[in-house]
């Protein structure tokens, strides 16, 4: 009994199953002595004391395959699976500096790294980890690193691209499953990236190198067998930290533009976003959720409001990934370990994909939430970008059990300011239309009036028949 | 080994060995030798004060 995981097919290593709501992971008896090392070598050990790789346990469970396994593993339970393009500049620089320093405590332990996806790493207590236990294999010396190719794809093209070229080149990871083309990097990169060693060589020298070796005819005569290169231990601790020091030296200018600077740009007093606060606490203290989901979440000065006892998991995703740029440094700098920051399109989730679009979760079907909060975004829904108010409803509650809404009516700067350019066709857009059109799904429970501003935060709670 | 290492990616890795692999050597290296110097002068400390008067 169990369903195995549609994405855990790749590695015969083993895979993920689940059992009567638990995960699991299958062992396979071909990846034994490699798991058996990870042991003896002290590496899970070491691992775990650093923080970089989620713990399992062995279980008593029977295997899902019996004929081809060794052991069945519990793993930790990650709070929330979040991928790649969803992630801001520095979460996915940590990740790979994560990947890397995995890589060098695992020579030193004898063993390397097998893969270096970026979907193998997860944010679990607000560090990224790695979560996938059977991505080590024995160190061969003189053998290369196997993923050398994968870790450039899946962490050091996409850095490279948001630091040197445009921030949102980090949705071109939807588009490729498996990293983003080195070729592809290479033309998309600005001249001047040549006379940065590391850019030099990792991704503009290794895109030629790929393309000159990609007929191995030539490269091998038309013997495939031909010896392989020999990489000297020395030489892979030179790669690795050259790796290491190139994404170190990638850093990204935050214009300020867009929202990030919103929080100084509103029609907020100090005062009342003081009171906006205490009511936004006070509501979702009232409703006591393990989990919240900030739509529209800016730098996250809400999510932190709402993320007040340790034990409250907050998800804090925004469109602008500048917002979610400072909101990751600032929980990073506080240590607050309860808020995961992501970068999220409302307008445009990110959708399913990989074979048969089941590899990588669309957004939406990662799980609900005990309250959703949307705080001064109804306007940009339903007015920036026409969204109806009852489409806006069935969103909502396919997403959390409760939900804490900000109304911000016309007559509020924010709202002229996105009518100013455009004909008002928005005649139902008022406090008593909302309503309206939320209630065939939602039962609303509390109505306060934000003082010191014109607008409204509502309380609703999803219908039991829905 | 499930991944397709690539083998551009092989030749790369074997150059840039070559040549990386000689700074982690000489990295070392030097971290000896300094190592040697280091250990003299921890039995004599250096006032940094009267070092920075002279």
């Amino acid at each position: 009994m169990g369903e195995r995981i549609s994405s855990s097919f790749r590695d015969p290593s083993g895979f993920l199953f689940v059992r009567e709501g638990t995960l699991l992971r299958q062992v396979n008896r071909i990846y034994q002595q490699d798991y058996d090392l990870l042991f003896s070598s002290g590496l899970y050990d070491q691992l775990a004391r650093e923080n970089y790789l989620v713990q399992h346990e062995e279980v008593e469970e029977a295997p899902l395959e019996p004929d081809t396994a060794y052991k069945v593993i519990r793993p930790e339970k990650v709070s929330f699976i979040s991928y790649p393009y969803e992630w801001s500049f520095s979460q996915l620089r940590d990740a790979a500096l994560v990947t890397l320093a995995i890589q060098k405590e695992a020579l030193k332990a004898g063993m390397t790294l097998k893969d270096a996806s970026a979907y193998n790493i997860q944010f679990q207590h607000g560090y990224p980890v790695l979560i996938d236990s059977l991505s080590f294999t024995k160190y061969v010396e003189g053998t290369p690193w196997v993923a050398y190719r994968q870790f450039c794809q899946h962490f050091l093209a996409p850095l490279a691209l948001m630091s040197k070229t445009d921030i949102r080149l980090s949705q071109l990871l939807i588009n490729n499953i498996d990293g983003i083309p080195l070729d592809l990097c290479s033309r998309l990169l600005p001249r001047a990236t040549r006379l940065n060693f590391g850019l030099l060589t990792h991704i503009h020298f290794h895109s030629r190198t790929q393309s000159r070796y990609a007929d191995t005819s030539k490269a091998n005569g038309t013997d495939s067998s031909a010896k392989q290169p020999t990489v000297t231990k020395n030489g892979l601790l030179g790669i690795i930290e050259s790796l290491e020091a190139t994404i170190r030296k990638l850093s990204l200018k935050i214009s300020g533009k867009e929202w990030a600077d919103y929080y100084s740009d509103t029609n907020y007093s100090e005062e009342a976003f003081e009171t906006k606060k205490t009511i936004v606490h006070d509501l979702v203290q009232t409703i006591k959720p393990q989990t919240v989901l900030d739509l529209g979440a800016n730098t996250g000065i809400f999510s932190q409001v709402a993320a007040s006892t340790p034990d409250r998991f907050v998800i804090s995703t925004d469109i602008d990934p500048e917002a979610v740029e400072l909101n990751y440094q600032q929980i990073k700098k506080s240590g607050q370990k309860n808020i995961l920051p992501l970068v999220l399109d409302l307008v445009n989730p990110s959708p399913a994909i990989g074979w048969n679009n089941q590899e990588r979760d669309a957004f939406y079907s990662r799980g609900k939430v005990d309250v959703v909060l949307a705080l001064a975004l109804i306007h940009h829904l339903a007015i920036a970008n026409n969204v109806p108010f009852a489409d806006i409803a069935k969103t909502m509650v396919m997403l959390g059990e409760n939900l804490i809404l900000e109304f911000v009516p016309k007559e509020d700067s924010q709202v002229k300011r996105l009518l100013r350019s455009r004909d008002d066709i928005f005649d139902a857009y008022h406090l008593p239309g909302l309503i309206d059109a939320f209630s065939p799904l939602f039962e609303l429970q509390k109505q306060v009036p934000v003082s010191g501003s014109q607008r409204t935060m509502l309380v609703f709670k999803r219908r039991q028949s829905i | 080994m499930y991944l397709d290492p690539g083998t551009g990616s092989v030749v790369l890795q074997a150059l840039l060995a070559a040549l990386l692999g000689l700074g982690v050597f000489v990295k070392l290296f030097w971290g000896k030798i300094t190592a040697i110097f280091t250990k003299k002068n921890a039995d004599t400390p250096v006032d940094e004060t009267t070092e920075e008067q002279i």
